[in-house]
Parts: C-alpha cells; structure tokens; sequence
C-alpha cells in the first residue's frame, strides 16, 4: 500500500484508486480497521490533509464508513465489494491498452499480444 | 528570561575567560617559584613585573576581542538565529550581555592582579626603584583605587564592542541615515574609552597640549600604573583613595557616554537588527 | 483570527535591490505550505521577516497566537513559531543533553520527553558535541528540537536542503508524524520533487514575487504535471 505516487497526478485520486484495490483484492478484508489518517499518511508519505480527502470520498461512495468514536471500517456489505471487484478487470484493462498505446503499440494488435502471453505465458519481441 | 539569559551568556563567555585567567595565575605562579630559584629574586620579579604588564594589556585586547567575537556571533553569525528568535526582548538581552562582560571584565582584572601580586611578593620595590612615567617611585599595590577606573573603562570598552558590532552591520545592511547616526555614536563610544584611560593614567588633562606619548603611556603603562603607581599631583576632581587617585569628573563623562552610547545601541539594535 | 498566519503585500528592499514584493498569502490550521522557488527568490526574506529577524519591511503580517491574541512579527509573536533555519543555529560545541536544556529553558510548549525519545531513536547519545555528528545527523537533531515543540506555527527552511535521502525521508517522516490539526507548517525548497507530496499548497517565487499558488492536487490537475515539472516550465520561460 506504502508506495511511490505519481506527482504528475492530483494525489488523492491516486490514494482514492489504491485504497479501491486494495478492498478489492482483499488487502483490506471487509469490516477490517482503517488505520488512522495520520498513521496512513506517514506511511504513504503523503499529506495528511489530501490522506483525509481521499478516505472520506471512500466513505461518500460506500466502500468505507466511520464509527463515530471509534474510526473507520471497510465496508461489510459484500455486495459493494463484489461490484467493485468486478469494475477491476474493467479499471486494469482500460490502464494497460492506455499504457500500450503509450508505448507506441498499434490499438489492433494489443490483442494479439495478450493471446500470446496467455497461451505461450510469454511473449516474443514485435 | 533574564536569568535564563544570563546563564547562558555567562557559559558562552566563560569558555574562554576561565582558562584566560587562570592562565594568568598559572604564569603568576611560576613566576613567584622561579623567583625562589633564582639568584637575584629582586630583579628576576622586576624583569617578570615589565614583561608581565606589557602582557596584560595583550591579554586585555584579546578579551576585548574575544568579547566582540562572542557578540557578533551571537547577534548576527549563525546563531543569532536562535538568540534573536527567542521569546527574548533585546533590552533583556543587551542588558544581560553587559552584565556577563562586566563581570568577565573583573574576573580578569583579578586574576591578573593576583597574578601580579604573586610576581611581585618577592620584590622589595624601595631598593628596586621602578620609576612610573611621571617620575615617582611606585610602591604598593593597591586594589580600591582601580576598581573604579576599571569600571569605566570595562564597562565603555563592552560599549564600544557592541557598537562596533552594530556598526559592521549597519554598513552592510546598507542604511543611510542609520549609517551616518551609528558612525556619530561611535565618537561618543570612542570619547568615552579614550577618557576612561586617560582617567587611568592621569594624562587628561595634558590634551590641551599635544602629548602623543600620552596613548603609549596610558595603553602600555596602563597595567604598571594601575597595580602600582599612585597618581601624583593633587587637582580639583581628584580623589585620594588609598594609593591612588581617583578623577571623578572623568569617571563620571566615562560613564555617562557609555550610557548614552548603550542607549542609542539598543535603539539601532531594537529597530534595525538584521542577520545577513 | 482563523489563520495562524496572514501576509498581506509584504515588500522587502536592500537599499535600490527588491527582495520581495506584493507577498500575500495565508496559512489556516492544519496546513503545510511549501514556498517553492530557487536560491535567492524570496523564500528565506519572507522566513525572516516572520521570525522578526528583518524589521525595515512594507505590508502587514499577522501570526496568530492564543487565541484570541493576534501579534506582528517580534518577542510576543515568536512564543508561538518554532523556527528551523537554513544554516544550523544551535552552537556546534552543545552536546545534545545542551541543547534539550537550552530548549526547555526557553520554551514552555518544549516536549523534553519527546525530544529524548528522538534522540534514542536516532541512536544519538546524549553527552555527544553537535560538531562531532555528520551533516546529516546535525540536521537531524535540529529538526528533532523544533518539531519537539508543541507550536502553532512551524516554519522550516530548506529542511531536506544539503542532505542526504534517507535523511531526507526521516525528516519527511518526522515532519508528517508531528503534524497537528490546530498548527501549521510552511517551509520552504528548491528541491521540490522530494517534498511535493507532502504539500497541501504550493508558492512559488521568483525574484521576490509570487508567479503561481494553490493547492497541490488542484495544480496537478489544472497543469496534468506534478509541481516539481510546473516549477521547471515556470523557471524555463523566466
């Protein structure tokens, strides 16, 4: 979770997109405590402000919620959590043609590559 | 704050002053031992005696200098940044500065003088006959009188310094007007020291006729004459104390120079304190 | 007051040479500001006059204190402020046991026990001379004795200045730990790649004036480049 951002891009869509993923992909099992805003920031290097916004656009789309006293939970609701794993193959794959495209990969032959490395579990040069 | 000030600007200032002075004594010492030893102890202590003021006035400009020093790197070297950021008034911290140097001030003056006396215990100075700059015989050694004088002449000497000081950053920083006021100050400063010394070696009052030995005599025999010499010659203002003569006319323009220049220092230091 | 810190057209000038000029900005509670420009921009005038250090200055600045007290730059005002320089300020022949008593001595807000704990941390013993640590240790403990102060107002000059990055990520580090809802930190850099994420706004300065602010995220996404990128396009057409 700890990692380098991308300064090129506001911060806390990046924090927004990690934190997502990690729910997703378990990371951040359901119910599980949220470590404090200050503890997340420290850890993350990032401003503890920008750490705060990005929680609490978590909890305005329902994938965290706050216990007044207490602090915050990934949400229970496996449902929420079901839709949002779905939406990662989506979120991935839209990222990787992107970053194909960027390495200068015509859109039509993308998927030629992804065939190849699924069936050989590599793939050759050109 | 005062006291924790003053803590702290007596450490600063000791560091240097404690070994200076007990260097002093040190040599005292040995000099009284090998005075001991020595065939002629007489002469031995009277050759020690002449060297020995000519090296308290060296001592005196190296404290003097190392007084300025401490204050230039406390205002305006590095940590100035930390002394000048303090929840400090500079009133608060100018007042304790004089009071640390002042205090220094004596300690030096003591540790000589007792590094003198133990040089001198061994001379009988009426077969000895050192003769001073006025012709008299000197004899005795006598503490009250130049407490006094030594007063005034530490305490404008400090003034001096911080003028000095403000005086280097004035003219960096660049201000007319203050520039100008600051060089103005600075006579004053300079009168005052100039009076304080002459007030030592009793040569005041010889201005009116141009005597430019009266500088070598009131710097270079400033240290015989103060531990040793009476002043001679009654006048109006002199005041017999001891041995020795006090000028109160001339202890008292000291000190009120050095007053108004310690005010107008901390007027330019108040208002236009700057770290480069 | 809600700021800790309010600047107003703040101008500062040697003699004919502008060192700054037209200054405004603010600092609300909570926030880390970063003043961003190269050497001899600004950022360290504007430092000064805070501290109370430049007097001969145009334009108004008002630090916050208990509330409600406001006060201008001076004695009153520096109560509140912890102040790291750019060069190191505590005298190099303090051993480091000195310098916590010199804190404390002056400062009522000074956390003794946390300035000890992060001495441990940095495995500094407490009868060491300043001048006998490395550069980076040196930096290290000066932060330490800044950050150990519960202020309202922190201002750091070029704290990841001359050192080294894993010094560079400590400091960062104790930088956000200490961070406090109801204080404030505004420091400054030329090295920006390094410290722009821990930013809520940015200031850039050019020869003493301001050429571009706001916040951090808000500039990324207006400009699609990071901070430190604006900083060399900004610079690149001076």
């Amino acid at each position: 979770m700890k990692a380098d951002f991308d300064n090129n891009l506001p911060i806390y869509q990046q924090i927004v997109e990690r934190l997502k993923s990690a729910i997703a992909k378990g990371e951040l099992a359901p119910g599980e405590k949220v470590p404090a805003v200050r503890e997340l920031a420290v850890l993350c290097k990032v401003n503890p402000n920008t750490m705060q916004r990005a929680l609490a656009r978590l909890e305005e789309m329902g994938y965290v919620f706050s216990e007044r006293t207490s602090g915050r939970y990934v949400t229970r609701d496996e449902s929420v959590i079901a839709r949002l794993r779905a939406e990662l193959p989506a979120a991935l794959t839209g990222d990787y043609v992107r970053a194909m495209g960027d390495a200068g990969v015509e859109a039509s032959r993308v998927a030629a590559y992804v065939e190849e490395y699924i069936k050989e579990g590599r793939v050759s040069h050109g | 704050m005062l006291r924790k000030q003053l803590k702290y600007d007596f450490i600063f200032a000791a560091r240097f002053f404690l070994g200076m002075g007990a260097a002093g004594i040190g040599l005292g010492l040995l000099v009284f031992i090998m005075g001991g030893l020595s065939q002629s102890p007489a002469n031995f202590s009277l050759g020690a005696m002449q060297l020995m003021s000519t090296a308290w006035t060296v001592a005196l400009a190296m404290s003097v200098a190392q007084i300025y020093q401490l204050y230039s790197r406390q205002f305006f070297g590095e940590v100035g940044h930390l002394m000048l950021t303090l929840p400090v008034g500079r009133g608060v911290q100018l007042l304790s500065k004089y009071l640390v140097a002042l205090f220094w001030s004596f300690y030096i003056f003591a540790t000589m003088f007792l590094s003198l006396r133990l040089m001198a215990a061994r001379s009988e100075s009426s077969s000895v006959g050192i003769t001073g700059p006025g012709g008299e015989v000197l004899t005795g050694i006598n503490l009250a009188g130049p407490l006094m004088q030594f007063a005034a002449l530490a305490f404008s000497a400090v003034a001096i310094l911080f003028l000095i000081v403000t005086l280097a950053n004035c003219t960096l920083g660049g201000w007319r007007v203050h520039t100008i006021i600051a060089w103005l100050v600075g006579g004053l400063y300079f009168a005052a020291f100039v009076w304080a010394i002459a007030a030592i070696s009793g040569r005041a009052r010889e201005w009116v006729t141009v005597d430019t030995s009266f500088v070598h005599d009131g710097v270079v025999h400033m240290g015989m004459r103060t531990f040793l010499a009476p002043t001679i010659g009654a006048d109006i203002g002199r005041v017999p104390l001891g041995d020795m003569y006090v000028d109160v006319y001339l202890i008292a323009a000291a000190l009120a120079f050095g007053l108004a220049a310690a005010g107008a220092t901390h007027w330019l230091l108040r208002k236009k304190i700057t770290l480069a | 007051m809600d700021n800790i810190l309010e600047i107003t057209d703040l101008g500062k000038r040697y003699g004919r040479m502008v060192a700054v000029e037209g200054v405004r900005f603010s600092l609300a509670p909570g926030k880390i500001l970063g003043l961003l420009g190269p050497n001899g921009s600004g950022k360290t005038t504007i430092m000064k006059v805070i501290m109370g250090l430049l007097t001969d200055y145009t334009g108004e600045v008002r630090i916050a204190g208990a509330p409600p007290e406001v006060h201008p730059p001076g004695v009153a005002a520096n109560r509140y402020i912890s102040y790291l320089p750019d060069a190191g300020h505590i005298p190099t022949w303090f051993t480091t046991e000195q310098a916590i008593r010199f804190f404390a001595d002056f400062y009522t807000d000074f956390d003794e026990a946390k300035a000890g704990e992060m001495l441990d941390a940095m495995k500094i013993p407490r009868h060491k001379r300043v001048k006998a640590l490395s550069r980076g240790m040196q930096e290290k403990v000066q932060l330490a004795m800044v950050m150990a102060r519960r202020a309202k107002l922190y201002i750091l000059d070029e704290p990841i200045g001359a050192v080294d990055p894993a010094s560079r990520d400590f400091i960062l580090n104790t930088l956000l730990a200490h961070y406090a809802e109801d204080s404030a930190i505004l420091l400054s850099s030329h090295i920006i790649a390094d410290i722009e994420s821990v930013l809520d706004e940015a200031v850039f300065l050019r020869e003493g004036k301001i050429c571009m602010m706001g916040e951090a995220d808000a500039l990324r996404q207006e400009r699609g480049m990071s901070l430190d990128q604006i900083f060399r396009e900004v610079f690149r057409n001076a």
